[in-house]
């Protein structure tokens, strides 16, 4: 009788075995399956999680502004430090394995693929939310592209808008690989401003005015298009765009130019910022706008040093009458290889809100345009009078008169250290260090990576 | 029942990319001295920030038990069958802190620390009955059947903290600004049948089939399983009449085996769609991060074996000799995917998505010999072995398999994990110019023109160990040498230090001294200048073959005689002075012994500022009581 039990023991412990085989399903524990995704706040997660992109040192967090800036112009940043594909960028000497390309082409293309996602399953929610969250994600995917295409593809201004390859237009959500579909290729610089100015317009038309937790609004969309704007030379509706910003009374500028800085959130003048907090941020190590901007020796007391990469040249103070502050928005430092420099106040605490789009810029962009266009100026305001806004800020003397130069070095005053500057030469047509605004040098080669995956690919030349 | 825990401690230093590892003090000016003569402290006015500061005030200490646990129940059903049950725990506990002081630069000038806490814990169990049935003096049979369970469960929490108010706390609390923590758990399970038959007959002829099932809960729900199918004879023939007593042979024994195996290391959770979690400020949220493959299965090898074991002279000399060939399919292996899909992994720069693709083979030979030269007195044994290994990979479809760096790729045809890159030809006389090779062979001046290519590997042809142990009397000495060859290390920090200054100031190899200076010159370094040499890029220009032969352990023992032991009231005692890595012969500039960003199977022998291997001294006393 025992010895039963014993054998009816031991083949019950053999038998059962078989109910292990559910053992084997596994779920995961830190991250959320597809079948998890079926509520409108989820849906929203996701938008959020193209923001959390927007930080990457791919994107607003560094490079969007770091990498026009070292292509343009020796005279005013120089790249001291250790990481040779950044000096690469400031020589013209690029290669296409610099993974600089990697990091702005690939988080670019996150970001769109969350904003495809998002539109793909804006059904998810809930009806009172749906226009803002279909309205942000075309500003991400708009914004995203209209970027990539400035960086990776000759400027719009060359005339052969039609003819030059941008970037790959992606409009439809990746959720497995296919390797059919999922090699696009390079669309028109045109077709790409094409589908820029059609997201941010839609993001325009969806968007409330005002949003939370300084999340996309209408003018954010309508900042960043009136920068598409001006890079296609259609100034009336740049100046449009940006007298929208300027009149909906939601922004000022800051009573000084140091306060439009290093805030802990959204500055007034700030339109559009990237938010950080010491848990959530670009980074302190080896990425990030302030950890490269940022001398490492000589930064205020308690802040985390910098790695003092980029340092401001004797070219940028030449812009700068004496009693005009912007100049003086500068710092004595060393980097971390004991090179002695100058170092941008714009760029020095860490965890701080980085403005992406700013009032000031929206000033210079509808005066610009509104001197190009001519007769009536768009808001009622004289061009004169919209740069002399900007200029009476930070001390400089009032200008009389103004011609579309005074804009140009108004922007390289105002704006600098932002990106904007690579943006302004090529769009009108101005050297760079001696080199044709149009010049492949100028461009960022397309990851090696990506030319090795992707036969409808086409390199640009000189890559 | 059985238990056993251990404690270790690990002090470690940071990653080879970091100013405050000591690998990287090499980069630093020959000129700047070690201690700033004005105060006696260590200099602060070097290139760039100092690790010696990093060895004074930073410390990253890791401490693990490990508790090991298992028992078992057998229970005889019938003579001739038994039943066994086996569960076992392995428990790994982690616990490491880390602390940077404001005076190093990984401390940022505020202090900065950090506290890792992870568990490890495999719980497993096997059952199974085994069948011995009597079947005649002649005959032996042994038959098992059974199933196995495996689950390992692991926990990783930590948090990481900065600005201390100074150096004296440095755990946590005295951090007080505390910048990330998180928490990640995972888990994986195999669940296995398995049936095994192993029959000799006169102890001679030995014949053995298996077959297993093993699941996995690495894959999906309609590929978890795996079937393993395996068979071996063996021959003694030295028991065979005709040998049975030659003075010469006095053993061998040929052995033949084909089996098919199977491999699922690839992590957790690969053929799932995943997102994870993103932390904008006030938007928490998430991210696609992972596109699936639910096909993904066992990786599956079919290897055949064949092998000799034999020894001469009443074994004084003994050895064994093995073929083998195995034929890898369905390679689980990470492909390169278009970033447009939108799943850039910042870590690797890629995107990309697990799949099975393609073969892969291996084959080769490996050769043991023991020998006992010397006995008596005096003793002197020797043993040498020495392994052969081919390895190409068959065909990936075209696929794209590669390093995080670029720099070695999984290519048809080749050695898995061979370097890839642009081939250095030597220097234009005229310009001073680095050459590379183009697509069609040809030198170019620039580098955008150069082609990449498999340039080497850097898996090893042969490798080998040679060890001589002699005794006499009380005395004991071991001489144990190892050797590695046809394979090829890469010097990725080559574009740092011997890169003639392009990069910055860093202290530069001796080569660079010969660098090409005037027209005509004829060398081998390219010219050189701050920001606008030349042959400053990633090419072979920093390939070297990475052969090498290394004494890795001598030891030399005294061990006092019984008659002074005893009157000690000790039974034993051993004075011993030992030396770990005391020499080494290789043509590469370094230590060959690298292994900076090894990636499974694709990466491996690069050196980036890596810490050569540790040549020790062991002075030491052996007491038994």
């Amino acid at each position: 009788m025992k010895k039963l039990l014993y054998i009816f023991t031991i083949l019950s412990i053999f038998f059962i075995a078989p109910a292990c085989n559910k053992k084997l399903d596994v779920q995961p524990q830190n991250n959320v399956t597809p079948d998890q995704i079926k509520t409108s706040s989820d849906v929203e997660a996701l938008l959020f999680g193209g923001y959390e992109l927007l930080q990457n040192y791919g994107a607003f967090g560094e490079q969007f502004m770091l990498v026009p800036d070292l292509f343009a112009s020796d005279d005013q940043v120089d790249w001291v430090g250790t990481y040779p594909e950044y000096k690469d960028i400031e020589n013209k000497e690029i290669v296409s394995t610099n993974y600089i390309a990697s990091s702005m082409w690939g988080n670019g293309y996150k970001i769109i693929n969350i904003a495809n996602i998002v539109l793909d399953k804006l059904s998810l929610v809930d009806t009172a939310d749906r226009a803002t969250v279909e309205g942000e994600a075309k500003f991400l995917r708009g914004t995203i592209l209209f970027e990539l295409t400035g960086i990776f593809g000759k400027p719009y201004s060359d005339g052969n808008a039609s003819t030059n390859l941008g970037v790959p237009i992606v409009l439809l959500p990746t959720y497995a690989y296919d390797s059919t579909k999922n090699k696009p290729a390079r669309a028109t610089v045109s077709a790409v401003y094409t589908q820029a100015v059609t997201d941010l317009t839609t993001a325009i038309s969806l968007l409330p005015t005002s949003n939370v937790n300084f999340r996309a609004d209408m003018y954010s969309a309508k900042a960043i298009l009136s920068r598409v704007y001006l890079n296609m030379g259609d100034y009336k509706n740049a100046a449009i765009q940006a007298s929208d910003v300027i009149e909906s009374g939601n922004f000022k500028l800051t009573d000084t130019y140091h306060n439009a800085f290093n805030n802990n959130t959204n500055s007034s003048e700030d339109i559009f910022a990237i938010q950080e907090s010491n848990q959530s941020n670009v980074g302190t190590g080896s990425q990030g706008i302030v950890t490269f901007y940022a001398p490492y020796s000589g930064q205020p007391a308690g802040q985390p040093s910098g790695r003092g990469d980029a340092q401001i040249q004797d070219g940028y103070f030449d812009y700068f009458e004496p009693s005009d502050f912007r100049g003086t928005f500068i710092t004595a430092g060393s980097s971390i290889n004991g090179t002695d420099g100058k170092y941008a106040n714009k760029w020095s605490l860490f965890y701080k809100a980085i403005p992406v789009v700013r009032l000031a810029e929206m000033y210079l962009t509808r005066g610009e345009a509104n001197l190009m266009v001519g007769g009536a100026p768009t808001g009622s305001v004289n061009p004169v009078d919209d740069i002399n806004m900007v200029r009476a800020r930070s001390g400089a003397s009032t200008l009389l008169t103004v011609a579309q130069s005074d804009f140009v070095d108004e922007r390289f005053r105002e704006l600098g250290f932002e990106g904007d500057r690579f943006w302004t030469l090529k769009r009108l047509q101005m050297d760079v260090d001696g080199i044709n605004y149009d010049d492949g040098s100028l461009i960022m080669p397309l990851p090696q990576s990506e030319i090795d995956v992707n036969s409808n690919l086409k390199q640009n030349e000189g890559y | 029942m059985n238990l056993a825990v251990d404690r270790s401690q690990l002090d470690r230093i940071t990653d080879d990319n970091a100013f405050s590892t000591p690998g990287q003090l090499v980069a630093q000016l020959p000129i700047s001295p070690l201690l700033d003569p004005t105060t006696g402290l260590p200099n602060s006015q070097t290139l760039y920030p100092s690790g010696i500061f990093d060895a004074l005030y930073d410390f990253d200490k890791q401490v693990t038990f490990r508790t090991i646990g298992n028992g078992f129940a057998n229970y005889k059903l019938l003579p001739s069958l038994s039943f066994q049950s086996e569960v076992g725990a392995d428990i790994l506990n982690l616990t490491e802190t880390e602390f940077y002081g404001k005076e190093s630069q990984d401390g940022g000038g505020i202090g900065r620390g950090a506290t890792v806490i992870s568990q490890s814990v495999s719980l497993n169990t096997n059952n199974y009955f085994t069948y011995n049935p009597h079947l005649g003096d002649n005959s032996k049979l042994n038959v098992v059947l059974g199933m196995s369970y495996l689950q390992n469960d692991y926990v990783h929490t930590y948090a990481q903290g900065e600005q201390y108010p100074s150096d004296a706390v440095k755990n946590l609390s005295g951090a007080t600004s505390i910048t990330g923590a998180s928490t990640t758990n995972s888990r994986y399970t195999f669940l296995s049948y398995f049936l095994r038959a192993n029959y000799s007959y006169l102890g001679k002829y030995l014949f053995s089939v298996s077959g297993r099932i093993d699941g996995s809960s690495r894959f999906g729900p309609s590929n978890r399983y795996g079937a393993f199918p395996a068979a071996s004879v063996g021959w003694v023939i030295s028991d065979e009449d005709f040998l049975k007593n030659n003075s010469t042979l006095s053993f061998l024994k040929l052995r033949a085996s084909y089996g098919l195996t199977g491999n699922s290391e690839i992590g957790e959770q690969q053929f799932r769609f995943l997102y994870s979690v993103a932390n904008y400020p006030n938007l928490p949220g998430f991210i696609p991060t992972q596109l699936p493959n639910s096909d993904l299965k066992w990786e599956k090898s079919k290897q055949v074996d064949l092998g000799l074991d034999f020894g001469f002279a009443k074994n004084r000399i003994t050895g064994e000799i093995d073929y083998y060939q195995k034929h890898t399919t369905d390679l689980l292996l990470n492909v390169n995917i278009p970033l447009t899909t939108g799943y850039y992994y910042s870590s690797t720069g890629f995107a990309s998505v697990y799949k099975n693709l393609g073969s892969m083979d291996n084959s080769g030979v490996e050769f043991l010999l023991n020998t006992k030269n010397i006995e008596g007195a005096f003793k002197w044994s020797t043993s040498f072995n020495l392994a052969y290994n081919k390895n190409r990979v068959g065909n990936i479809n075209g696929q794209i398999i590669e390093s995080s760096d670029g720099l070695q790729r999984a290519v048809q045809g080749y050695a898995i994990g061979s370097f890839y890159m642009q081939k250095f030809l030597g220097v234009d006389k005229q310009t001073g110019d680095a050459l590379y090779a183009n697509a069609s062979g040809k030198p170019a001046n620039q580098y955008t023109d150069a082609a990449r290519m498999v340039v080497g590997k850097y898996t090893p042809d042969f490798t080998g160990g040679f060890t001589n142990s002699f005794s006499y009397r009380g005395f004991d000495l071991s001489i144990f040498f190892y050797f590695v060859t046809g394979n090829d290390v890469y010097n990725s920090a080559g574009r740092f230090m011997s890169d003639g200054f392009y990069n910055g100031w860093d202290n530069q190899t001796v080569d660079m001294l010969n660098s090409w200076k005037k027209s005509g010159d004829v060398t081998n370094i390219p010219r050189t200048g701050y920001y606008n040499g030349s042959g400053v890029r990633n090419s072979t220009e920093w390939l070297y073959k990475g052969d090498y032969i290394r004494l890795k352990n001598l030891t030399l023992g005294y061990t006092i005689p019984k008659s002074v032991s005893s009157s000690l009231k000790i039974s034993s005692a051993r004075f011993y002075v030992g030396g770990v890595n005391l020499w080494t012969s290789t043509k590469y500039p370094g230590d060959p012994e690298v292994n900076t960003n090894t990636v499974n199977n694709i990466a491996g022998g690069e050196d980036f500022y890596t810490i050569p291997q540790a040549k020790t001294i062991t002075v030491g006393l052996n007491i038994k009581f």
